[in-house]
């Protein structure tokens, strides 16, 4: 075998190499053709035997290439609470946590005897609670502004967890007049944001054409 | 065969299959879009996502003809059309990832034509209105408003402009409100008329239509 590969001219191992060389081109080629514009998205999951799923195919990697958009992302283990999550993939948002928490007492029992997993659960959910922060302060920019207070015309605008959207929030502007609530959705304009994306309660107003009404002379 | 020959006949023969291997997964990666319009007189096709100022950049297609279909990259276009008379000039943009793929091009009417429009529909669009909220007529003033779309949605401001007094200075601000045309009737869609009509409370009202009408000036009485 040695023998034979002495035997091998400089000009075939050019050619072999220039061969090499080109498979390497022409797949790196393809990967950008058949991947082009799609995000490397990477997933964090503990317990890491726990089923992947997204939008309820499985998924056994831990990089996944996806476009733009919101996907339903689920890892399952038995023993343990599927933790399902619905995330807005983005060039800024592009790392997913899935970390399910112990339900059995068998998995409580793992994770008491496996310390170093525990912590790097606590980890990865520092990490994903700070991810988690970063994607609503992008989705709502307006709020590292609140709560804002006018003296005139007066308003107040002040936010809240919302009851009925689930990690979303309501605006409510209070303290104010007609000329304050016109203000305020000013205001809000001027921080770059759209009031009709907003879910803004007028706290104080009594609309005259819902039921109680303007009692004129 | 000399060895030179071998070697250049196997590079010829190497560089023409990763062309061809190249070239087969470039059409396969093609797809397909069927273009289907009406009140349209043509579709360019613009490589891309935003509609920008691209003076000199051509179309990748131009579709002259309801139902045409095109051969074309994965990716994101633009289809910009010109609208018929009366009808609005505008685009579309497509996100190409499926083998096949329709879209339907319907413009809406132009801003002049719809303006046109309103003067036929504006006494009924009122009397809707005072027939549902009979204050608005002793309290409010409806301001001429817009129709939208193919004339079949409409949207205005009531501005205050009754006699408040004491605390009910405070209920005096402009109301917007958004109407549609259903079997002939114009039907009060944001009930009730509120000083912002929110795409969280009317999800089915077209989103560019809340936009438009909270964006109308407002004349507050307070």
């Amino acid at each position: 075998m040695l023998g034979k590969i002495k035997q091998i001219t400089t000009a075939q191992w050019l050619f072999l190499t220039g061969f090499l060389v080109v498979i390497f081109i022409a797949y790196n080629l393809i990967l950008v053709m058949t991947r082009g514009g799609e995000i490397k998205v990477n997933i964090n999951v503990l317990p890491d035997n726990a089923k992947v799923t997204i939008n309820n195919k499985p998924h056994d990697k831990t990089v996944v290439y996806l476009s733009e958009g919101k996907y339903d992302f689920s890892a399952s283990a038995d023993g343990w609470k599927t933790d399902t999550q619905i995330i807005n993939i983005s060039k800024d948002n592009h790392q997913v946590y899935l970390l399910p928490d112990p339900e059995s007492e068998d998995a409580k029992n793992w994770l008491e005897k496996n310390p170093k997993i525990q912590l790097k659960r606590e980890e990865l959910g520092g990490e994903k609670a700070a991810a988690q922060n970063q994607a609503f302060l992008s989705k709502n920019p307006l709020l590292q502004y609140l709560p804002y207070s006018q003296e005139s015309p007066p308003f107040t605008i002040d936010y809240g967890p919302s009851p009925v959207r689930k990690n979303d929030i309501f605006l409510t502007v209070s303290g104010s007049s007609p000329n304050g609530r016109q203000a305020a959705l000013d205001w809000i304009r001027q921080q770059g944001a759209d009031p009709t994306d907003l879910d803004i309660t007028f706290s104080g107003f009594v609309n005259p054409l819902s039921g109680a009404g303007i009692n004129s002379d | 065969m000399g060895n030179r020959r071998k070697i250049i006949l196997s590079l010829s023969g190497l560089v023409f299959f990763a062309f061809a291997w190249w070239g087969a997964n470039y059409y396969l990666s093609l797809r397909t879009l069927v273009v289907n319009y009406e009140n349209i007189n043509s579709v360019s096709i613009f490589s891309g996502e935003k509609i920008t100022d691209r003076p000199g950049q051509k179309p990748v297609k131009t579709i002259s003809r309801s139902g045409q279909e095109v051969r074309l990259k994965k990716g994101k276009y633009i289809l910009q059309y010109d609208a018929k008379d009366n009808y609005l000039d505008y685009f579309v943009t497509v996100d190409l990832s499926s083998r096949r793929q329709a879209v339907n091009l319907s413009p809406d009417y132009s801003d002049e034509y719809l303006d046109k429009l309103l003067d036929g529909e504006l006494s009924n669009i009122k009397m809707s209105i005072e027939t549902k909220y009979p204050k608005v007529k002793k309290l409010y003033a409806v301001q001429r408003g817009k129709l939208y779309k193919k004339g079949d949605w409409y949207g205005t401001t009531l501005v205050y402009k009754g006699n408040a007094t004491g605390a009910n200075l405070f209920k005096t601000d402009t109301l917007r409100v958004i109407l549609k045309k259903e079997n002939n009737q114009w039907v009060v869609k944001t009930d009730p008329p509120s000083i912002l009509l929110s795409k969280y409370v009317y999800p089915d009202i077209p989103i560019d239509i809340l936009r438009n009408v909270n964006s109308f000036p407002s004349n507050p009485g307070g």
